[in-house]
């Protein structure tokens, strides 16, 4: 990777959380990680990340309506959206709300990071 | 080929399961053995005398061999023709067809029509189980809770080995975290288990604390009798949670709302006041009335519903009637369930909107009653007494929230012909075409509309 690309990293639990910094930053990955939702809208647009990482349960606000809004606000970064549910019904919510890939848990770290670095080609 | 022409069939088969010949058979009865092999393979019609010497010769009922055991099997086989299954197969049989295997091979459609009654039955459970799954917030969040701990497992544990030289720091904190999230797993994975025994088993430890509550209720026979009048020890409730046993502190603290509650209404109308007033309430100049609960409050000068919650908490045996009690909040949120015998109260998900508790909640303080009848097979005719009464007064900035109360009466003089039908919850109501239906039925066979 020629330059430093930051990961915005919105999830709740905080050892999925570690363990996705950890792989990430040996991937010369700077990683940013942020645990609510209310404010998650805030923080991505504070620190202008060149990916986010969106869980979809979260404290106070669920990751759909965060991606939603961002998405109404036009942001267009890209958005891998995890989630523990994996019907086709909660993809299509997913894409629906502007998610640029979707994964199911428990996923392996190696899928996150090959999905990070095909969202950063795009 | 209709099932009387099936008699040879039926006659082949039981000389055979007698061990007989055919060339012997034919003998004893004076004919021959050719004639009795066409007759077995229904090429000649049999009928009269020769029929009562065969059946005798077979040890059986004239009827036995013209209509045979087939009926019942040839209705059951009828049922599997109609299924899903058939239809996905692409199996269309008339009935002649299926008399024809009735008659032939009656083993055979005993265990198709055994196979598709277990197969219904399996149907039903899993549509059951499905409804659970979707509808139990309990479930939902433990699943949840057992994926992402999964997750956080399999994303440490891929890092301890994959990573050969990893910082000592560094491989300490996962194995920390490994150690946490498995302790954590073990837990929620215990509860899972504990609760989807509840499931099959509704004496095994309950999962949620509001069903552990419940279990605790109905183990007690919805009876605190060391509640029970205005001078109960200090610290009663308290005991009487942690007799309970309960394994969730959530479960206790529901407990202790029920309680509390419970109590006070105890201090506030004390038993024995209430069998008094019910009692000549109910027996005025020797004639027989009808239970009235806005009466009864009038003659003891207590608030409908302390006095509804007292009358479903009459003990067994010295009330009139059984009586149940559903009280729900603002929501429409099943709070607390006492249920009677011919209307059920679900326990997950929401009842029928039709319930006269919820037309209550927009009509707050006015008495409601009503007669209802659950939809289904022996459901009898029951009187309903509704109200609902805040349990947070509104102010200037806020407004009041209320609570509905409904007892259930099973008092037998409820006429059924004013009765309002009603179901459980629309997951397991029968009745199809319905105005407030929210969510299909899983019942298969469903009437059509009220």
């Amino acid at each position: 990777m020629s330059e430093t690309k930051t990961v915005l990293l919105v999830e709740d639990e905080p050892n999925i959380m570690e363990a996705l910094r950890f792989v990430l930053e040996r991937d010369d990955w700077r990683v940013v990680t942020h645990s609510d939702g209310a404010t998650a809208l805030g923080a991505i647009t504070d620190i202008a990340p060149h990916v986010v990482v969106l869980d979809v349960m979260l404290p106070n606000k669920s990751g759909f309506d965060i991606l939603r809004e961002l998405r109404a606000g036009q942001n267009t970064v890209p958005v891998l959206m995890l989630t523990a549910r994996g019907q086709q019904k909660d993809r299509d919510m997913a894409i629906e709300a502007g998610a640029n890939r979707f994964m199911t848990k428990p996923f392996a770290n190696r899928d996150v990071r090959d999905a990070l670095n095909t969202l950063i080609a795009q | 080929m209709n099932m009387r022409s099936l008699t040879g069939s039926r006659i082949r088969e039981r000389r055979m399961s007698l061990g007989l010949r055919q060339g012997d058979l034919a003998k004893s009865i004076g004919i021959s053995a050719s004639y009795l092999n066409l007759i077995e393979h229904n090429r000649r019609r049999i009928a009269g005398k020769l029929l009562t010497e065969l059946a005798r010769a077979l040890s059986v009922e004239v009827t036995a061999l013209t209509d045979g055991a087939e009926a019942s099997k040839v209705a059951a086989l009828q049922g599997a023709a109609a299924s899903a299954e058939a239809a996905q197969l692409g199996v269309s049989l008339d009935t002649e067809q299926l008399e024809e295997i009735a008659g032939r091979f009656p083993t055979w459609a005993d265990l198709i029509a055994q196979q598709h009654q277990k197969i219904r039955a399996l149907n039903h459970i899993v549509d059951t189980l499905s409804d659970r799954l979707a509808h139990d917030p309990f479930l939902s969040t433990s699943l949840h809770d057992v994926i992402t701990t999964v997750t956080s497992i399999r994303s440490s544990s891929s890092i301890l080995a994959k990573e050969d030289e990893l910082d000592p720091e560094w491989r300490k904190r996962f194995e920390r975290n490994i150690f946490n999230d498995s302790r954590r797993l073990a837990e929620s994975a215990q509860s899972l288990a504990n609760y989807l025994d509840g499931a099959a088993d509704a004496s095994a430890t309950l999962g949620s604390p509001q069903e552990e509550v419940d279990r605790v209720l109905e183990d007690r026979g919805f009876s605190f009798e060391a509640l029970e009048g205005d001078a109960a020890p200090q610290g009663v409730v308290t005991s009487l949670i942690d007799e309970a046993n309960l394994r969730s502190p959530q479960a206790a603290g529901l407990l202790r709302v029920v309680l509390q509650r419970y109590q006070q209404d105890a201090a506030l109308l004390p038993m024995s006041t209430l069998l008094k007033a019910l009692n000549a309430d109910l027996a005025v100049e020797a004639v027989q009335r009808q239970l009235n609960p806005v009466r009864l409050a009038a003659r003891l000068q207590m608030p409908l519903e302390v006095v509804l919650r007292r009358l479903a908490h009459i003990p067994e045996g010295k009330a009139p009637f059984p009586m149940g009690l559903v009280i729900c909040d603002a929501s429409g949120t099943l709070i607390y369930r006492k249920p009677v015998a011919g209307f059920d109260v679900p326990r997950v998900g929401a009842p029928c909107a039709l319930w006269p508790m919820f037309r209550a909640l927009n009509q707050p303080m006015q008495p409601l009653r009503a007669v209802v009848q659950q939809v289904g097979a022996s459901r009898p005719a029951m009187r309903a007494f509704a109200v609902s009464t805040p349990v947070v007064m509104g102010d200037f900035d806020r407004p009041a929230i209320y609570e509905a109360t409904m007892l259930i009466a099973a008092d037998t003089t409820a006429p059924p012909s004013e009765a309002e039908k009603v179901g459980p919850s629309c997951r397991i109501c029968s009745v199809s075409e319905c105005a407030v239906r929210r969510e299909p039925s899983v019942l298969a066979d469903t009437i059509s509309a009220f």
